[in-house]
């Protein structure tokens, strides 16, 4: 799959997998503080966490869902079963890492019951709100591109989809997405290279070059 | 059109959900939920291991008793081996004994590295209790300098915790040689206890320790405990004080919008101006900017009619008691006087 303009695969070796996920927005209290307190009971801990993660936690379940729809619920749900779990944290500074685990669980099992639902014709194929996904900012070549690739995208397979949208749409490092994805390098890579195939096939330019 | 290779989809070009509308809509649900849900309790993997491992003494303890009592003869030999290969095991039973009863139980010898590993463990958070050490070997590890009460609030029993700290005390002495994190498991203790005026009391303390990574959540939970007292220009300072503590943190939007909803309050015009300018300057994109500008526009009108209307219209004005239907309601608010309890 050469390419001048393809996204390529490619193994990015040093800085642990969490440095990447994990960003402290706040200069105070870091993340590991706040999830021992919230361990306790401190809702005041939990809101602090909340406020930190639910951007990146609703951008990973639009992203990969390609529509609103649901993602707060999804996003709800994250953070409330991340509330019960809190105690079988074991690296309590990855927080992020984890709550984004636990929403691409969520949206997987979404997308699987969808796609269930659509293949016995119980269920339609969900609209791509383009809206929800592209910034109001984007030029009109990007919110073409969004939604091509988003149509594509809908008729991969949950996991492949997954995995392509955290490396190429959120932009993930492959060590992210295996940790997202909760399996291995090799099994990401290998989602990834499939979904990109099919992309690199079906996809059609809407501008010319130059244009 | 000719087919070719995907072009990489830009940053820029996505949307970003950071701090959205959406986000503030899913923690009022969620908020309302998290009351109802309880973390779940830790579940320590010693439970995994000394299921087995108690009824492997338990086992062990059957056949030594047996030996003895059914086959006197051959005591001298059941004694001395299942001592050797029960005691570890017994080490690793876990009782419902405290960290203290665990140190002063003088019944089995265990070797040294046995009770390091013991003391590294009660350090954490783990459940300890590990059977009986031998104490004359290894006086008073480090677990009996934590207190009762801070091993409470560690497993989440805050009763339990406030009785200890009476016993031990009071509230009052552990607070004067806490540390900033274990005064905010004493501002915890104290809430859950409704006890306001000591949990504002050890905020006040960690303040005072202005470094500290506690501090910003502290006065942010300063100045929420001195709104709810209705000590309003306290609240006001703490708020204050967290957005020049953390001005970048999570609550600096919230902090910057109480200050304004104190000011409101108050009726204070050229305040409420003063800080719904920092507060417009400081977030351009506000969720409040909108709201404060209204407020702020009809308090204005409001101060004005007040100036311009002759003494007698305001009188009759008063006897109806409708002259401050105009106004909105966050500054129709009564201003309610401090309290006392905050300071």
């Amino acid at each position: 799959m050469p390419s001048d303009a393809a996204p390529r695969l490619r193994l990015i070796s040093g800085s642990s997998v969490s440095a990447e996920v994990e960003r402290p927005a706040d200069p105070g209290i870091d993340d590991e503080r706040l999830v021992a307190r919230a361990r306790k009971g401190d809702l005041l801990a939990f809101e602090l966490l909340y406020r930190r993660h639910s951007g990146f936690a609703l951008n990973l379940a639009v992203r990969i869902q390609g529509s609103a729809i649901d993602a707060e619920d999804v996003v709800h749900d994250a953070f409330l079963k991340a509330n019960e779990r809190l105690a079988e944290l074991r690296e309590t500074s990855a927080f992020r890492a984890w709550l984004g685990s636990i929403v691409v669980r969520l949206v997987r099992t979404r997308l699987r019951r969808k796609r269930l639902l659509r293949s016995l014709g119980l269920a339609n194929a969900e609209p791509i709100e383009l809206d929800a996904i592209a910034s109001p900012n984007a030029d009109p070549e990007s919110r073409v591109l969004l939604a091509q690739v988003y149509s594509l995208l809908q008729t991969l397979p949950a996991d492949q989809r997954i995995a392509w949208t955290l490396r190429y749409v959120d932009h993930h490092r492959l060590e992210v997405v295996a940790k997202l994805v909760d399996c291995s390098l090799a099994t990401v890579k290998r989602r990834i290279l499939r979904a990109q195939r099919f992309l690199n096939e079906h996809f059609v330019p809407a501008f010319a070059e130059g244009e | 059109m000719s087919r070719r290779r995907l072009p990489e989809i830009p940053k820029v070009a996505l949307r970003d959900y950071d701090g959205s509308e959406q986000s503030v809509a899913v923690w009022r649900r969620l908020k309302s939920d998290l009351r109802v849900h309880r973390p779940r309790e830790s579940r320590s993997p010693w439970l995994l291991v000394s299921v087995p491992a108690l009824a492997a003494v338990l086992f062990g303890s059957g056949v030594f008793v047996g030996a003895r009592f059914l086959r006197p003869q051959a005591m001298p030999f059941v004694q001395a081996e299942p001592r050797l290969q029960v005691a570890p095991a017994a080490a690793a039973v876990p009782t419902k004994n405290t960290a203290e009863a665990e140190v002063i139980s003088p019944e089995a010898k265990v070797s040294q590295s046995h009770a390091r590993r013991s003391t590294r463990l009660s350090a954490s958070a783990e459940p300890r209790s590990f059977g009986s050490l031998d104490t004359s070997a290894h006086p008073a590890p480090a677990q009996t300098l934590t207190p009762e009460w801070q091993r409470l609030v560690e497993l989440g029993d805050f009763s339990g915790a406030r009785r200890a700290l009476d016993r031990q005390g009071g509230f009052d002495v552990a607070m004067s040689h806490a540390s900033p994190s274990e005064l905010m498991s004493l501002v915890d203790v104290a809430r859950v206890s409704g006890e306001r005026g000591q949990a504002i009391s050890a905020l006040r303390q960690v303040l005072a320790h202005a470094e500290a990574p506690e501090a910003p959540l502290a006065a942010w939970t300063l100045g929420n405990l001195l709104d709810q007292a209705g000590d309003q220009p306290g609240a006001a300072q703490a708020f204050a004080l967290y957005r020049r503590l953390s001005p970048a943190g999570d609550f600096a939007e919230d902090a910057a919008a109480r200050q304004v909803d104190v000011a409101l309050r108050e009726g204070n015009l050229e305040l409420v101006t003063q800080l719904a300018a920092d507060y417009a300057r400081d977030f351009p994109h506000g969720r409040r900017l909108s709201e404060f500008r209204r407020a702020e526009r009809a308090l204005s009108a409001r101060d004005q009619d007040a100036s311009t209307k002759p003494e007698v219209v305001r009188d009759e004005a008063d006897d109806d008691s409708d002259d401050t239907h105009a106004a909105p309601a966050a500054a129709t608010e009564p201003s309610t006087p401090n309290s006392g309890e905050a300071h």
